[in-house]
């Protein structure tokens, strides 16, 4: 990946001239997922992508890929919009709100972040309190524990040290539902105020649905993102901190740090701040940290030197991308569990079979040529 | 293009192949790739890649180099994660067409792709939906010989904004009997090479003519459906299908109606409505054409 | 499988706007734009789910109502059959119950 990539596909930056570097842009897009996002920061008019700023030879060919894009990412988001409104079906008349998160909100309150971008599940949050009664009511219609993880070891795993229910599965639509009661794991060294952000939470108009408030998205977005061993998509991770960050009001922006130290998000700051300067030049995240250098008592965490290099190495695709990512993907657990936990956690996800198949019929309506 | 430059660019991955709307960016390591290339494909259009955006992209390649190193295998890798049979190194021709379907199938979604055959006259267009082994790419290559000109044996593909069929004319893939069938009324200067013992018994393509090629822009309005039922001595039998029913077997055939939604939904339902659609049930091959052909007096066609 | 919980007087709505109706032979062809599903509905189901499209209703009154419309006495249509169908249409997430029910923690 180019260093000015991340820009252009935010709109910062126009799409290269040089047919070459398009090219290679785009599939590097199409690769991270973000082609309908792209689609979107380049379209004149947000509901016609079509009409992109002509900007190559090849534009009438480009304008394809766009739409191929936006119908797959339309079709994501369809889906999630339904869940959410199944989930708010099932819990009609027990007074639940839960609060929707990541993908899920960003498309539900119609945000930036969320236009064009692909999802593959809901994630929703409800206070500790409510979780059983959340549970048997998608029980009721229709979620069951995913075959995934429904073995004893995966269960007792999910249910003692997740900060989430196993994944369910519903049985008639097939979609995937994660349920939170809490943003972090119980073992996590970085522990998120779930209560606090649940708390400050704002209800969507109209629905029985709840939405993070945006400093608390944005510094979950930055947890998830860094902390979380997440980074399989690193692209889709930082355009959305991008986007929720710079809609971020001056207000908000003023009381950002005190809130992260509130809720204990004051570490992934500091690296989405990082990531902010560093591959979108965003003044504002320049001002800020530079006011952190000046405060006295803000330590820069020395860990988030090591892991802004392991992001950046990741972002560009050189020989120690893998291993960076196996690196990331350990530390994210790392981050979240006891050594010899994790150990074990590790050996028996490596003994299991890999999970992503294709639709079980899809074979079966063979295309030989 | 020279064939010696197929070969070079086909090596490196700098080979794009255009069919009417379709450009497709084609590599490979395996002589056989190659071969099929020059022969069957011989009247289609190659052009040297220059970082033009294409719709699909091909690598025939070894599954892995120990693999490669044992036994002589290839797969074909549509560029995304894709569960592929490896086959004989000797099967290029059969990697690369599947390949190509199933980069069409599961990349394309500014069109509604059915799974079925397409053939078209000045009048319009015929949409032959089957289940594999139903005989479409059979009922295909028949109607070519009967005035049609091949859309393609593998794909109807419609437009979302006025629900016409839009060319794709690929090689028509034949099995078994029904390779001797075709030769018998197109004349083998049209049918490749057989491959012998492939993983549904023998393979040969049957080639797109020059005309169908040129004519790969011109969309058709589907006016007929056909269901085609092959049952081993069957009586020979035409009923006619409602639109209800066509409607439903139609999504079912589709590789993408719910990824693209509404604009799909609209597309079905017209041409359901707008064409006719029979179901026809049939032992053997002159049987399938002579129910054709009383179809089609009755008809439009 | 239910789509959620429900009561006997329910009231319930649907919604016009999320539905692109494609009429043939004595069944209707609805493609529901939340879902993205197409679902083929026979007479019974496309009368109630018309019905709801303009005013909100429990199950009685759609029975009633349904009865009206087709010419049907309560052997053709009882109200069992009528409840069956409601269930089907929240499933599918046509309808839902309209939102002046009131919360019960049970």
């Amino acid at each position: 990946m180019k260093h000015n990539w991340l820009k252009i596909a935010v709109g910062l930056k126009a799409l290269p001239p040089n047919p070459q570097e398009l090219y290679e842009f785009v599939e590097y897009a199409d690769r991270e997922h973000i082609l309908a996002q792209v689609a979107y920061s380049h379209s004149m008019h947000k509901e016609d992508i079509s009409s992109i700023k002509p900007v190559c030879a090849d534009a009438d060919a480009l304008v394809i890929k766009f739409d191929n894009a936006w119908i797959r990412a339309a079709y994501d988001q369809r889906m999630l919009m339904f869940e959410s409104d199944r989930v708010e079906r099932a819990l009609a008349h027990y007074n639940i709100q839960p609060t929707l998160l990541k993908g899920g909100a960003y498309v539900i309150a119609g945000h930036r972040a969320g236009q064009g971008r692909r999802v593959s599940d809901l994630d929703i949050m409800v206070a500790d309190g409510e979780l059983s009664q959340v549970e048997k009511a998608l029980i009721m219609a229709g979620w069951q524990g995913d075959e995934t993880v429904d073995n004893d070891y995966d269960q007792a795993y999910y249910r003692k040290w997740m900060h989430e229910l196993p994944p369910m599965r519903h049985q008639r639509r097939r979609t995937l539902i994660d349920v939170h009661h809490r943003l972090t794991p119980k073992t996590a060294r970085i522990e998120l105020a779930h209560e606090k952000m649940i708390e400050a939470a704002v209800k969507i108009e109209g629905r029985q649905i709840r939405v993070l408030a945006p400093t608390d998205r944005f510094l979950h977005a930055a947890y998830h993102a860094f902390y979380d061993g997440e980074l399989d998509t690193p692209a889709r991770s930082l355009i959305e901190i991008y986007y929720l960050f710079d809609d971020l009001t001056q207000k908000e922006i003023i009381h950002l740090l005190a809130r992260a130290r509130d809720i204990g998000a004051e570490k992934p700051l500091f690296m989405a701040l990082q990531i902010l300067a560093e591959y979108f030049d965003h003044s504002k995240a320049n001002d800020l940290l530079k006011a952190f250098a000046l405060l006295t008592g803000v330590q820069i965490p020395l860990s988030s030197k090591v892991i802004f290099w392991l992001v950046k190495t990741q972002m560009s695709s050189n020989a120690f991308s893998s291993m960076a990512k196996l690196f990331l993907y350990i530390r994210g657990h790392w981050m979240r569990m006891p050594f010899f936990m994790l150990l074990k956690h590790l050996s028996m996800k490596a003994f299991r079979k890999p999970t992503k198949q294709l639709p079980k019929n899809f074979l079966e309506n063979d295309l030989f040529g | 293009m020279l064939k010696s430059d197929i070969d070079k660019y086909l090596g490196q991955g700098r080979l794009v192949l255009s069919i009417g709307d379709f450009s497709a960016r084609l590599k490979s390591s395996c002589a056989s790739v190659g071969v099929h290339l020059h022969d069957v494909y011989r009247d289609y259009r190659f052009v040297k890649f220059d970082h033009q955006l294409h719709d699909q992209f091909l690598d025939v390649r070894p599954p892995n180099l120990l693999r490669d190193l044992m036994k002589k295998q290839i797969i074909p890798d549509p560029g995304f994660q894709f569960p592929a049979v490896p086959l004989p190194a000797s099967m290029g021709a059969l990697a690369f067409e599947m390949g190509l379907n199933i980069s069409v199938a599961l990349k394309t979604y500014n069109r509604l792709i059915l799974h079925a055959g397409a053939v078209a006259n000045d009048k319009g267009g015929v949409i032959i939906s089957a289940a594999s082994g139903g005989g479409k790419s059979t009922l295909t290559a028949l109607l070519m010989q009967e005035g049609f000109r091949l859309l393609s044996d593998e794909f109807g593909i419609i437009e979302l904004n006025d629900h016409t069929l839009l060319p794709y004319p690929r090689p028509v893939s034949l099995k078994n009997a029904s390779i001797d069938v075709i030769r018998e009324v197109a004349g083998d200067e049209w049918i490749s090479a057989v491959i012998k013992d492939g993983p549904k018994g023998d393979i040969a393509y049957r080639r797109a003519r020059s005309d169908d090629i040129a004519r790969a822009y011109e969309t058709a309005v589907p006016r007929l459906i056909i269901f085609p039922k092959f049952e081993k001595g069957a009586v020979a039998a035409i009923s006619k299908v409602a639109s209800a029913d066509t409607v439903m077997r139609l999504i079912a055939s589709s590789t993408n109606y719910q990824i693209i939604g509404k604009d799909a939904f609209r597309a079905v339902n017209h041409i359901a409505k707008q064409a006719q659609a029979y179901e026809v049930t049939y032992g053997s091959s002159a049987d399938a054409l002579s129910l054709f052909r009383t179809i089609a007096e009755g008809t439009v066609l | 499988m239910l789509a959620g919980p429900s009561q006997q007087d329910t009231v319930w709505c649907a919604d016009k706007a999320c539905c692109v109706i494609e009429p043939h032979e004595e069944a209707w062809y609805v493609y529901h734009t939340l879902s993205g599903e197409t679902h083929l509905l026979n007479f019974l189901s496309y009368e109630v789910l018309k019905l709801l499209f303009d005013t909100p209703l429990d199950a009685e009154a759609i029975a009633e109502h349904v009865r009206i419309g087709l010419d049907f006495d309560i052997e053709d249509c009882p109200l069992s059959l009528i409840r069956q169908t409601i269930q089907e249409l929240d499933i599918a997430g046509f309808i839902r119950p309209s939102d002046k029910v009131k919360f019960s923690n049970a």
